[in-house]
């Protein structure tokens, strides 16, 4: 009864369900039928296999509730099973669904896959169709070649069947026409037309040709053949002697490294021993040491020169070993120093060689940083700190200078305004002295030598007072000059028209060209250098620079002339070469280039003495006319670059100098007038 | 390096005389010959029409005039002016004459290479030669000038013949396993003729003057075969060019190739020396009128420079429908010392291969602006002369390179040149004019000291 209760508690629908079933129970058995009832019961259960629940036609109830009990156990049992296989039923509904989508799915991918399948098949089937006409092209092909190469064969065969035909027709032409020339040749005598015949070139006379010199002939032939074969043997043997003496030498080269080997290996074996060190590498050593005794055993030298097909075998086989030998021993030696204490020295070596490596970058950076840091900002600030005394030093020191220039200046044209005075004052004196001199003259008896002197000298002097207005230094040494051999001086003066002012200023270049011409060598020497940027603006410098200028673009001018003949010269070649630096030799031609060259400048030299300015030549040649030791001297003092450096003191003493010449030249005047007195 | 003025000439007949004393110069009818050392004119003979073909006989006392059109010869003696011989080959025509080594016998050839006529001057006797193939490259004579060797064609089969020169005696006579023979040549030291066959076959054999073949050397099938083939001086060496722009060195021991010069267009070895000629032309100022050529004065200067690898050497790829293509080693030459073989590819025609022959590798290329027109070995040392047909000369040695031009007159385009014997002098020839080029004596002693 209490399952009763759970089911009631448990499923309300159930109650009423337990009323229809109080209903349906009551419904099927009253107090009256309650036999017949039994009965029926009593027989239904005994169809199902239980007892009677009748004993003796009364209601066992023992066995009436025992039976119920059971049915109630089956029944509840029955309930269970049920609601089992509806759960199973449920299940298997669930996986039925299931699987029926999944069959749907594949079927969708069957469908597509027949799909594809058919594309494939259509496209084999069009491959397939292209394979086949492919084929059947090839096959026309293969045809076609063949039966074009058959053609080409029997063209082929047939061309030289034609040619053949052809050839022998030419053939027989040839012969007929051979012999129709022949025929008509002798009627028109030999087509040969010759003055008087000639001489064999060796002088002998011709021979009959008759079968023994035939036969001489032919012998001759197979003599210079057999000659020819016994020289090209000869050759083979030469050759071959020197192959064997090369082999045998090989052998013996070989032989020597080994047993060198041999030795050293043999000493440390001994060694290795006493210290008694590894068995087998001593067993080792010794098996390659056998070997090489095997190794180093030479063939007999007579061997080489055996028939080389007979010591073919033992020569190949002991060089082989030997070389083997020598391999082997090459490769332990190599293993050998590696694993010895030669790898601690490379190891050091090594290390050294890092350390220098490491020592050298860092020289390689300093020398970097500090030839690139002179154009470079960072390291030109330094740079320009460090010179930044040394600068306000020199500006200082210009400005100094600057000032001594002007204040040089200003004294210099004071001394130039006297100067003028002197000059001046000279003149005046000269007029006085001419007016003196003009006196006596009309007194004196004329003497020829005495007036002449005294003639010349007078414009001489006038020129020199105006040129030293104009070039004062000049004129001094033109005065120095003069003072050594006047007579020269005046002698030139005549020649360049002594007249004019400017003579002074146009001889000057002439003067300074002859040491040019007489002495080449000495023209690097000209000390034209120091004076560029340092002289300072004196007029006489300035002129005489300008005069050297002169003489400097002369030099010019003669290289252009230089130029200009090596263009003129009878072969002007224009040789352009190029040395073949690879095979590192000078050019054949270069030389003939350089040859070339050394002999037009010369060629130019001579061409420039002949025809350059002809004035400048005849003067030149005059300059050289006179006394040489004038020229040299006024030469010597025009290069000498002391006189440009002018110091006051220099000055002073120059001054001095002239006045004192000036002195000197009149009283040299007077004692002139004093001895023509 | 010295010229001489210009002298007029026709169709480059020019020629040194074998003794390098004489020259001689053609004027179309006109034969001139001067001296080498003064250039005075020596001799002057008339021919009948104009000339040819010159050549001096080997003792230099003689001069072939041959005039093909009129089909006679005329042999002027140079120290005999008056002395006069005319060869008439009558109806049978002319079609090439020469010297026979000795310098008595005139060997002409008849029109169809129907035979070769020997004529001696010595006696007037006349002989024939038959069958001959033809006469420029199926003739050769041994260096002594012993023996001559000719290819012939007897009833469609190729022969050799050997005849002994003195006395015109046919010495041997052979068959030879070519399809259609198309030259012969002696070695330098007369053991052997090298035969080759027409270049629709690669085939190259070797004949002892007795006949045995001693080798018969093929490169390939089919294609193209053997174009030129010359032997070394010493005869070690024999150099075959060929259609497949390869150069094959054949040994005179084995008769077996020892090494393949291939003629590639783009050069990538770096072992070779590349000189390459740069034109510089001077830049005028540009007048409106630029059709006007400009004035000779202002020709082009021009100097080698070293090119480094790799280099395209410009090329021509010939036409296939035409015969006789412009391609493969139509020039070959060894120098005379047996160091260097200088070759031309005619497809590369600006371009001069140098071979070492002591490596038997490139060793140097000289590439022109232009295509050249002549090159030629100095007959004593390595040293290359070439032209390219503008006014300059080039010359080449193993020490450098060097163009020159030659200063007698721009217009003067040097088109072919010679060598004078003794390697003193070279003879240049434009088309209508020649001159006389003296190297210095002392250039070459010194060359030879070194």
């Amino acid at each position: 009864m209490k399952n009763g209760e759970i089911f009631t508690s448990h499923f309300r629908f159930r109650e009423s369900a337990e009323a229809g079933v109080v209903k349906r129970i009551s419904s099927f058995c009253s107090a009256e039928s309650l036999p017949h009832r039994l009965d029926f019961l009593d027989q239904e259960l005994s169809v199902y296999g239980y007892p009677s629940i009748q004993t003796d036609e009364k209601l066992n109830q023992v066995a009436l509730v025992n039976v119920t009990y059971d049915l109630l156990q089956t029944y509840r049992r029955a309930l269970e099973s049920h609601s089992d296989t509806a759960d199973g039923l449920r299940n298997s509904e669930s996986d039925a669904a299931r699987f029926q989508h999944l069959l749907s799915l594949a079927r969708e991918d069957v469908a597509t896959k027949d799909r594809e399948l058919k594309t494939k098949r259509i496209e084999e089937a069009h491959l397939n169709q292209r394979i086949e006409t492919l084929r059947k092209k090839l096959k026309s092909e293969q045809e076609k070649c063949r039966r074009l190469s058959s053609e080409m064969q029997s063209r082929d065969t047939q061309f030289k069947h034609e040619k053949k035909k052809k050839s022998q027709e030419v053939e027989r032409m040839q012969t007929k026409l051979h012999q129709l020339l022949q025929d008509k040749k002798h009627e028109r005598l030999l087509g040969i037309e010759i003055l008087n015949s000639l001489q064999r070139s060796d002088g002998k006379r011709g021979k009959w040709t008759t079968d023994k010199t035939k036969k001489n002939n032919e012998q001759e032939m197979y003599q210079l053949i057999l000659a020819n074969y016994e020289d090209s043997q000869k050759e083979l043997l030469n050759e071959n002697t020197a192959m064997r003496k090369y082999l045998k030498q090989m052998q013996d080269e070989l032989v020597c490294a080994l047993n060198e080997k041999a030795t050293q290996r043999d000493m440390k074996q001994r060694e290795s021993r006493r210290l008694s060190l590894d068995k087998i590498d001593i067993k080792s050593s010794a098996s390659v040491s056998s070997e090489e005794s095997e190794a180093s055993d030479s063939v007999l030298d007579g061997m080489f020169e055996m028939p080389y097909d007979i010591v073919k075998d033992d020569i190949e086989k002991s060089l082989k070993s030997k070389w083997r030998a020598l391999r082997r021993l090459y490769q332990h030696k190599n293993l050998h120093h590696l694993t010895e204490e030669d790898k601690g020295k490379a190891e050091n070596k090594s290390e050294k060689i890092t350390e220098y490596e490491k020592v050298i970058q860092e020289q390689q950076d300093l020398i970097d940083y500090f030839t690139a840091g002179q154009g470079e900002k960072s390291s030109s600030f330094p740079s320009d700190a460090y010179f930044l005394e040394e600068k306000s030093d020199l500006d200082q020191q210009k400005s100094i200078f600057y000032q001594q220039r002007l204040a040089f200046e200003n004294e210099r044209k004071v001394y130039t305004e006297a100067l003028l005075q002197l000059g001046q004052d000279q003149q005046n004196f000269e007029e006085e002295k001419s007016r003196w001199l003009q006196h006596h003259f009309l007194q004196l008896t004329p003497f020829r030598g005495s007036s002449s002197k005294k003639k010349w000298s007078s414009p001489n002097k006038s020129f020199r007072d105006k040129s030293l207005s104009l070039s004062w230094n000049e004129g001094l040494k033109n005065h120095s000059a003069h003072d050594v051999s006047p007579s020269l001086r005046n002698a030139r003066g005549q020649a360049d028209g002594m007249g004019t002012s400017g003579g002074s200023s146009g001889a000057q270049p002439l003067l300074t060209r002859s040491p040019n011409k007489t002495s080449p060598s000495r023209s690097p020497e000209t000390p034209h250098n120091p004076w560029n940027g340092a002289s300072p603006p004196i007029p006489s410098t300035c002129e005489l620079y300008r005069a050297l200028g002169l003489r400097y673009k002369s030099s010019d001018k003669e290289n252009n002339s230089s130029t200009s003949s090596f263009n003129l010269a009878c072969t002007p070649v224009q040789v352009t070469s190029c040395i073949d630096a690879k095979h590192g030799n000078t050019s054949m031609s270069e030389t003939n280039l350089q040859r070339s060259n050394e002999r037009i400048p010369r060629l130019s030299d001579r061409y420039y003495v002949t025809y350059r300015d002809e004035a400048l030549a005849r003067s030149l040649e005059e300059a050289e006319s006179s006394p040489a030791s004038d020229t040299t001297d006024t030469w010597h003092s025009l290069l000498d670059s002391d006189t440009f450096s002018v110091s006051k003191s220099e000055l002073d003493y120059r001054q001095r100098s002239l006045s004192d010449q000036i002195l000197v030249e009149n009283r040299l005047d007077d004692s002139h007038t004093s001895h023509s007195d | 390096m010295n010229f001489s003025e210009l002298f007029k000439q026709s169709q480059f007949h020019c020629k040194f005389s074998p003794d390098g004393q004489y020259v001689v110069t053609c004027v179309s009818y006109k034969v001139i010959v001067r001296s080498v050392d003064t250039l005075q004119i020596l001799r002057l003979y008339t021919c009948l029409d104009a000339v040819q073909n010159i050549e001096w006989s080997s003792d230099s006392a003689f001069l072939l005039c041959a005039m093909y059109k009129r089909g006679i010869c005329q042999v002027w003696s140079v120290e005999h002016p008056d002395w006069t011989c005319k060869i008439d080959e009558g109806s049978a025509g002319l079609t090439h004459a020469q010297w026979s080594p000795d310098g008595r016998h005139v060997l002409t050839t008849a029109s169809f290479n129907l035979r070769i006529t020997v004529w001696s001057l010595v006696n007037k006797s006349i002989s024939y030669i038959r069958y001959v193939k033809n006469s420029k490259d199926c003739l050769s004579f041994t260096d002594n000038g012993k023996y001559l060797a000719l290819a012939e064609s007897r009833k469609c089969r190729d022969c050799v013949s050997i005849f002994e020169v003195e006395s015109w005696q046919l010495l041997k006579l052979f068959e030879t396993d070519t399809e259609d023979l198309s030259g012969l040549k002696w070695s330098p030291d007369g053991r052997v003729i090298c035969v080759w066959d027409h270049c629709l076959w690669y085939k190259l054999l070797i004949y002892t003057m007795d006949g045995r073949c001693l080798t018969t050397y093929k490169a390939y099938d089919w294609a193209l075969g053997v174009k030129r083939v010359t032997w070394s001086p010493t005869s070690q060496f024999l150099a075959v060019g060929s259609y497949d722009q390869k150069v094959r060195i054949l040994n005179h021991i084995t008769w077996k190739s020892i090494s393949e010069f291939s003629h590639i267009s783009n050069i990538q070895s770096t072992n070779a020396v590349v000189y390459s000629e740069s034109e510089t032309k001077p830049s005028l100022p540009r007048t409106e009128n630029t059709l006007i050529a400009s004035p000779p004065i202002f020709s082009t200067q021009s100097k080698y420079e070293f090119l480094s690898p790799p280099i395209q050497i410009p090329s021509v790829h010939p036409d296939p429908e035409k015969p006789n293509p412009k391609i493969g080693v139509g020039w070959l030459e060894f120098s005379p010392d047996n160091k260097f073989l200088a070759t031309i590819d005619d497809s590369m025609k600006t371009a001069v291969h140098i071979w070492s022959m002591l490596k038997l590798s490139l060793y140097v290329v000289l590439l022109q602006a232009s295509p050249i027109k002549c090159a030629r070995w100095d007959p004593h040392t390595s040293r290359l002369a070439l032209c390219t047909g503008n006014d300059k000369l080039y010359l080449w040695s193993p020490s450098g390179s060097v163009s020159v031009q030659v200063p007698i007159s721009a217009t003067f385009h040097v088109h072919s040149l010679k060598w004078h014997p003794s390697a003193e002098s070279l003879l240049l020839m434009s088309k209508d004019q020649m001159c006389i080029c003296y190297l210095e004596k002392k250039e070459r002693d010194k060359e030879i000291d070194n």
